[in-house]
């Protein structure tokens, strides 16, 4: 394979990219066009188009790196080369929407409930699961982690998992104040706001598994580069500088 | 008398050959030494030999020692707790309300939402819906830009080594031609 071919980005990824960046146009002109506005909470309730998909992006993140951590404490060389930059990425998209959910939810507390935050189950939970990925980034970013800290770090990552079923089934589990609408056992959406929602839930994912794919991509990238680094200096023929 | 003031307390004690940085330096601490297949993990972590492009690839082996299986253990059992924490959980869902009598009176309580209807007529609303609404967008497009920075700033760091790497390589390979002149020569 010559250089100029693998440094260009697969067509998946293109095909990927222009998808995401449609969907996201499409979204954002009927949320604001073509979606009715709300009857009790008015325009504010179009924050639940962007904080449900962040939650949607927030899971594949979490997810994908619980998984793939959980892989890598069981492989070795190239594939837990492979595995382990999934999980990193995985854990920063996952941080990244963790954050979206955390700041649009607020500000749709203070409309709906009249306060920023409350400690509801569901929020409690989603605010831990973002903690503890928040650690395994920290973790992971001490300096040149070597195989054990990325180890340990992976051990925390499958552990962050367990976190995630008891965010979304605390609502049924526990009750609390936060809206249960797209549940079986909510009320429903109105035809026009469940089409936008169901865009926008397309869109968000689609953006969350383009930004992973991106990611793990350059730090796949990264780690090979500091292979190479590594073996130059072992067979001599450069000097650690 | 003052024990800090003590002879071999003192400075000059400290600084003796056995203490001072050439002794660190001896050639059986030096990178050879290192780059031994014996040499274990636990070594390259001590302080003075930590280099870190040499610990790297020992680091980066398969790892078969007693805190990996700790690991690995502890693996399992957090894939076990899951196994049984999904279904315990969405097994009985209880009422998301508690029963209207069971509330004491004068407590004040938050309907949970289940369902949203299109507004009939104008709006009327006491907190400004809008300004929520346009922070909510703003700050998420925000973060996506400073995701997206995060990226550029990475990518611009590989392209630094990449060119840092390819000069040391033609670098060695000059001084390799060079050398190699000298002993034709």
């Amino acid at each position: 394979m010559t250089r100029a071919s693998s440094n260009r980005p697969p067509i998946l990824w293109l095909a990927l990219a222009v998808v995401t960046t449609v969907l996201l146009g499409i979204t954002l002109y009927m949320i604001f066009f073509f979606a009715p506005i709300e009857r009790q909470m008015g325009i504010a309730q179009k924050i639940f188009y962007i904080h449900v998909p962040s939650a949607w992006g927030m899971y594949i993140g979490f997810v994908t790196c619980g998984i793939c951590s959980g892989i890598h404490l069981f492989t070795s060389g190239k594939k837990g080369r492979l595995w382990d930059s999934l999980a990193v990425s995985g854990a920063e998209i996952g941080v990244l929407f963790c954050m979206a959910v955390l700041v649009t939810g607020p500000l749709w507390a203070r409309k709906a409930w009249g306060i920023w935050w409350t400690w509801d189950p569901r929020l409690t939970s989603t605010m831990l699961a973002g903690l503890v990925f928040l650690s395994y980034l920290a973790l992971r970013s001490f300096g040149t982690a070597g195989a054990a800290e990325r180890r340990f770090a992976s051990a925390l990552g499958l552990l962050g998992l367990l976190v995630l079923p008891i965010i979304h089934y605390a609502t049924r589990r526990w009750g609390g104040q936060h809206p249960t609408v797209i549940t079986d056992q909510g009320g429903g959406l109105h035809p026009d706001m469940a089409v936008t929602f169901g865009v926008s839930s397309v869109a968000f994912v689609c953006l969350a598994i383009l930004l992973l794919w991106t990611r793990s991509r350059m730090e796949l990238s990264r780690r090979r580069l500091q292979e190479a680094d590594m073996t130059a200096i072992q067979s001599g023929l450069l000097e650690e500088a | 008398m003052n024990r800090l003031s003590q002879p071999h307390l003192s400075q000059p004690y400290l600084s003796q050959p056995y203490l001072s940085q050439p002794y660190l330096s001896q050639p059986y601490l030096s990178q050879p030494y290192l780059s031994q297949p014996g040499l274990s993990q636990p070594y390259l972590s001590q302080p003075g030999l930590s280099q870190p492009g040499l610990s790297q690839p020992y680091l980066s082996q398969p790892c078969r020692s007693r805190p990996v299986r700790f690991i690995r253990l502890v693996s399992f059992l957090c894939l076990g707790a899951l196994a049984f924490l999904v279904p315990m959980l969405g097994a009985s869902p209880v009422s998301a309300q508690p029963e209207a009598e069971e509330q004491p009176e004068g407590e004040q309580t938050v309907v949970q939402s289940q369902e949203f209807r299109p507004m009939e007529g104008p709006a009327q609303e006491d907190v400004p819906g809008g300004a929520l609404m346009v922070g909510a967008y703003g700050l998420l497009f925000l973060f996506l830009l400073l995701f997206l920075l995060r990226l550029q700033v990475l990518q611009a760091a590989t392209a630094r080594d990449v060119t840092r790497l390819e000069q040391s390589v033609s670098s060695a390979v000059a001084k390799g031609g060079a050398d190699k002149g000298k002993k034709d020569r």
